[in-house]
């Protein structure tokens, strides 16, 4: 968001407080009509979308400062953009991206990210992954009977989450990849963090630097396809590295990959697997992961003060979130019976990880996870599953907190099952912090 | 922030965690909707912030609220009661009060199918508790500010019109028990709540004389006669099948659309006949929602941006659109109503473009059910406020607009307010036609100082206008300088209102900003 | 059809709208109808924009370009060929397609310079054109 749209946007919220529920034809329940989760468990108006947009305008007129305080609310935050569908289901206010502009400012004064954030973005400097595991051993997941083609025009991109935590999924996708024959290769050492934990503190110079040096990397090996099984890497660079840089190469994530290859029958899922699952949406491969489109049309002022876009002005609602891929998958696997839980697609309710809150503010993280985790057990399922590394941590995380009975698989996981291979059984149970 | 003694005592009431008095959270609490304009009106800056207040505080239950208006008037700080808290009147009045946010407070403690009441406490939104009664086929009333906003705020405190009030009536008559924290402290609770024995919720009225014309007045007292915790409203059959299903993605859902629900959008070319088919309409109680509004408003209603807007152009050209919608749970039932449908519209020679020259989107339907509606006048300018709001005959409703066109074109020509022509309206009948309600919803820039001027100099005349021309009483007749002003022409209501306040409140302590104050004779500005 | 060179590639801004609010016509059976043996260019300038829509009306089809309105030239009808021309500004469009504004408040737009037209009898195929749209 530029600053000339950033001035204008923040103050124009109307404090009509949709931010903080799912759409509201889509409420069927008290229990589950919330779509924040900040707000949720801090309760004060500013925690809300809403509310850190009226931040944003006392900031700029100064009527308040730079101070820890707001820092904390500020950052409070999964930016899981789920009141951004809210507001703008009738508005064109973009509460996710002022909230990410208002991060930008707060670093730029010294005033973020939190020091449990710093550490992380230090570690990716030095190491390449905010873990601050050894680069070395990023590619240790790898069994010795993957097959990597050194020649592939596809390349997986592993991610940090999957490569040092969650290694089942990893090892998942490269089977399922080997089991259809999609020839792949991965980049071994050359692969660093994507930059989405970076980028949603609002350090955007360390993104930036981040974003180009693994742009130069993919684009030097003549690469066509890249295929994410993480959604916080698939997002970052389908819709934020075209923003600063252009690329060639097709982006996909493995739900949409392993959809085709189940549509064309390359993948054959014949084992049964008799359990009833909930499918979770994480935000970064539903709501979020939705192109910025150019826009090349005029603001026509019809009359003082009310002027229309010719064309209109392509709006991220999350409609072209990617819902059908896993869930299609879900229902050819024989035996599987997919429930839905009420907050699905792009009003589900976030696991409670992203934009460093799984590090800053564990008990946040947990307690989102926590209430995720009941809309699931309510839904009727024994099985939680998803499609992202970050999510299935803290949402395992969660699970152990709460003793909950349902149990936790990655969609990769579940095709291994219906394919007749065993899922990896690496699940670290050990509570994560990035 | 707040004197130590005073913050140890809020922070003893309700914990550490729920009381906050640093400049980032009373700052975030002081901005609101249309604040600006208000402000203007005020003589003040035109910005959309109010006097901040000293503290925001979060109790959970009746107990905590008792104690916080308790230690309110030992130390004679006001307090400002808001739950979801859309609009000017939840803001303070003066720097030296505290913010009663209700958020916490959020249960639905009871449906009793049975005797067709649901009581709940303020931050329970009307989509809430509308899905919850759903599952018993019932449903509720919801006021035109939409289904994100407090049933117990709407029905205690504020107006509370709505688009199907033909059916589910208005705020203040769908008031049964009432749990009333009084500007005291003191617990009062209202109607068949208030017996000694076997209390219940099922009566707003007695035990002897009834306090809930107290308690609401004219559109209530916005927080200016205590805090309600609880509240019992009314619930209504839901008005067809309550499956509620919607595909697809935002922002155009696919709604199934339910078996037996039909709109009707019709022009009835000028005010005499709208007047005429309203009552017609209204007699045959069929209508679930019976709304008159201006082509502008009928345009918007069915678009989700200013740009779907132009398309409907082919309503841009009605004189006095009537937006009927009927709901029905049987076929026999459906049948009938649209058989009185068609033949009222043949007796009063209308015709129903919906159906002919519009087939509206399937979500259409479903924000009718989910009192979406008046969202949709956020599209043009992002900001609107409604002047006028008489509540009375169908004909003093449309001579109110009628007058105001001139009035409206006056500012419209000076680019202050966005051109509706000078139609804009809303009126919407209550209970079959019992009596009408009518608000001219006028869209303005916000950001733009000259437009926030312009509506506040717009609604100060439409309010004058209102008073001279005898044109009912207006919406936002509050704060001690409107009431001091309209007083004298309506019997010296001010002088009871007045009283009623002192009686109700000796320490002044519930904000009187949007209410009245207590001091005899005296004005008490908006700091 | 015009073969000008100021013809825009795509109808922008005011002409846009223009295109957006006409272009609909194309499905009206009744449209195609009533202007089966219609053929005219009319051109319509937003004085408070910068595009006018050149509007050309042919045996049951419609088309609408857009023209910058600046150079002055671009309006003139050797440019573009228009049989009738019309210049207000928004407002004014609008009131007259939602019919708002009543021909004599039309008349007093004109006596006042508030609307200019040319070819006023060629331009009575545009105010049928609106009141099609607007039923």
């Amino acid at each position: 968001m530029d600053e000339k749209e950033y001035q204008k946007m923040v103050k124009r919220c109307v404090r009509c407080s949709v931010c903080k529920w799912i759409p509201q034809v889509q409420i069927k329940s008290q229990k589950y009509a919330s779509a924040c989760p900040a707000i949720d468990i801090y309760n004060y108006h500013p925690y809300s979308g809403g509310g850190k947009i009226i931040l944003a305008l006392a900031y700029e007129m100064g009527r308040i400062k730079p101070t820890d305080e707001l820092r904390d609310i500020v950052y409070k935050c999964t930016e899981c953009g789920n009141c951004a569908v809210s507001c703008k289901y009738m508005s064109p206010l973009e509460p996710l991206e002022i909230i990410m502009k208002f991060r930008e400012k707060l670093v730029d004064a010294g005033c973020g990210p939190m020091p449990q954030q710093q550490a992380y973005i230090e570690a990716v400097k030095k190491v390449n992954n905010p873990y601050n595991e050894p680069h070395e051993k990023r590619t240790n997941w790898i069994p010795d009977d993957i097959n990597l083609d050194p020649n592939a025009k596809v390349l997986y991109y592993v991610g940090c989450t999957s490569s040092y935590r969650r290694k089942e999924m990893a090892i998942a996708a490269a089977r399922i990849m080997n089991e259809a024959g999609v020839s792949f290769n991965i980049l071994q050492d050359d692969e660093f963090c994507c930059g989405s934990p970076i980028l949603r503190t609002g350090d955007t110079n360390t993104f930036e630097e981040i974003l180009n040096k693994n742009l130069d990397v993919i684009e030097s090996k003549g690469i066509e396809t890249v295929v994410f099984s993480c959604a916080g890497c698939y997002d970052t660079f389908k819709v934020d590295y075209p923003l600063s840089r252009k690329y060639n190469f097709k982006v996909k994530h493995t739900v949409e990959l392993f959809a085709e290859l189940i549509e064309s029958e390359q993948l054959k899922l014949t084992n049964n697997v008799p359990i009833t699952v909930t499918y979770h949406d994480p935000c970064h491969l539903g709501r979020n992961a939705e192109r910025y489109e150019d826009w090349d049309g005029d603001t026509v002022p019809l009359m003082p003060l009310v002027s229309i876009n010719i064309p209109p002005k392509p709006k991220r609602t999350g409609s072209k979130g990617i819902y059908d891929a896993p869930r299609n998958i879900l229902k050819k696997i024989p035996g599987l019976k997919l429930v839905e839980m009420e907050r699905i697609q792009e009003y589900a309710y976030c696991c409670g990880a992203g934009a460093g809150v799984k590090s800053a503010f564990p008990e946040m993280a947990i307690k989102t996870a926590k209430t995720r985790i009941e809309e699931a057990e309510d839904s009727g399922a024994d099985v939680l599953v998803s499609a992202c590394p970050f999510c299935s941590t803290n949402l395992q995380d969660g699970m152990m907190d709460k003793n909950s009975k349902l149990k936790y698989y990655d969609i990769s996981e579940l095709i291994l099952m219906a394919l007749g291979l065993e899922p990896e059984k690496l699940k670290q149970a050990i509570a994560e912090v990035a | 922030m707040l004197e130590k003694e005073i913050l140890k005592e809020f922070q003893e009431i309700v914990g550490v965690e729920n009381i906050d008095d640093g400049e980032i959270m009373t700052n975030a609490y002081a901005y609101n909707w249309c604040t600006e304009f208000v402000n203007y009106m005020e003589e003040k800056d035109p910005i959309p912030f109010s006097p901040i207040p000293k503290a925001v505080i979060l109790p959970s239950s009746t107990e905590e609220v008792q104690k916080i208006v308790q230690s309110c008037n030992k130390y004679r700080v006001k307090f400002k009661a808001q739950s979801t808290g859309l609009g000017p009147w939840n803001q303070p009045s003066t720097e030296n009060s505290v913010i009663l946010d209700l958020r916490r407070m959020n249960k639905i403690v009871k449906i009793d199918v049975k005797n067709l009441y649901a009581v709940v406490e303020p931050y329970v939104s009307g989509a809430q508790l509308q899905a919850e009664t759903m599952k018993y086929g019932l449903n509720i009333h919801m006021p035109g500010a939409g289904p994100m906003a407090s049933t117990l705020a709407s029905h205690t405190s504020m107006a509370g019109p709505g688009f199907t009030s033909p059916q589910t009536g208005y705020s203040a008559r769908n008031v049964l028990g009432t749990e009333w924290i009084l500007p005291t402290g003191e617990i009062l609770r209202l109607g068949s709540l208030g017996l000694k024995n076997e209390s219940d919720w099922y009566s707003g009225d007695g035990p002897g004389p009834s306090l809930r014309g107290i308690m609401r007045g004219w559109v209530g007292t916005k927080s200016g006669l205590g805090v309600f915790t609880r509240v019992a409203t009314k619930l209504f059959p839901y008005p067809c099948d309550t499956k509620f299903v919607l595909n697809g993605h935002s922002p155009i859902y696919d709604f199934k659309i339910p078996n037996y629900i039909r709109a009707y959008v019709m022009d009835c070319n000028n005010f005499k006949h709208l007047e005429k088919s309203l009552i017609r309409i209204e007699e045959e109680e069929i209508a679930f929602i019976c709304s008159h509004m201006s082509s502008y408003a009928i345009m918007a209603i069915f678009s989700y941006s200013i740009e779907s807007l132009i398309d409907k152009m082919a309503f841009g050209g009605m004189k006095s659109p009537l937006l009927v919608v009927i709901a029905a749970r049987t076929k026999r039932e459906f049948d009938y109503k649209q058989k009185v449908m068609s033949h009222v519209m043949k007796e009063l020679n209308l015709i129903n473009i919906i159906g002919t020259r519009y087939e509206p989107e399937s979500l259409f339907y479903a924000e009718c059910l989910r009192t979406n509606l008046g969202y949709h006048g956020f599209i043009a300018t992002g900001g609107f406020q409604s002047a006028k709001g008489q509540c009375d005959s169908a004909a003093l409703c449309l001579r109110a607009e009628m007058k105001n066109i001139p009035l409206k074109q006056k500012y419209i020509e000076k680019g202050v307010i966005a051109n509706d022509f000078g139609e804009g309206a809303w009126m919407t009948s209550y209970e079959s036609g019992h009596f009408f309600h009518m608000e001219a919803p006028t869209f303005f820039d916000q950001t733009n100082v000259e437009s926030v001027k312009g509506m506040g100099e717009y609604m100060e005349e439409s309010n004058q206008m209102d008073l001279l021309k005898h044109l009912g009483v207006p919406f936002f007749i509050e704060g001690d300088k409107l009431h001091n002003h309209w007083g004298p022409h309506l019997m010296n209501y001010h002088k009871w209102l007045r009283k009623i306040k002192e009686t109700f409140d000796p320490n002044g302590v519930s904000d009187s900003g949007f209410y009245i104050s207590g001091n005899e004779g005296g004005i008490e500005k908006r700091e | 059809m015009s073969e000008s060179n100021i013809v825009l590639k795509e109808p922008r801004g005011f002409a846009g709208l223009i295109a957006n609010i006409m272009n609909p016509l194309n499905k009206d059976p009744i449209f195609k109808q009533a202007f089966k043996n219609t053929k005219r260019i009319i051109l319509i300038n937003a004085t408070n924009l910068h595009y006018a829509a050149l509007l050309t009306i042919d045996e049951g089809s419609l088309k609408v370009e857009g023209i910058r309105n600046l150079p002055k030239s671009n309006l003139k009808k050797k440019a573009t060929g228009w049989d009738g021309y019309v210049a207000m500004d928004t407002q004014i469009f609008l009131g007259l397609a939602t019919k708002h504004l009543s021909l004599l408040k039309l008349g007093v737009k004109i006596l006042s310079s508030k609307v200019k037209m040319r070819g006023i009898f060629k331009l009575l195929a545009l105010l049928k054109l609106l009141k099609l749209l607007t039923g």
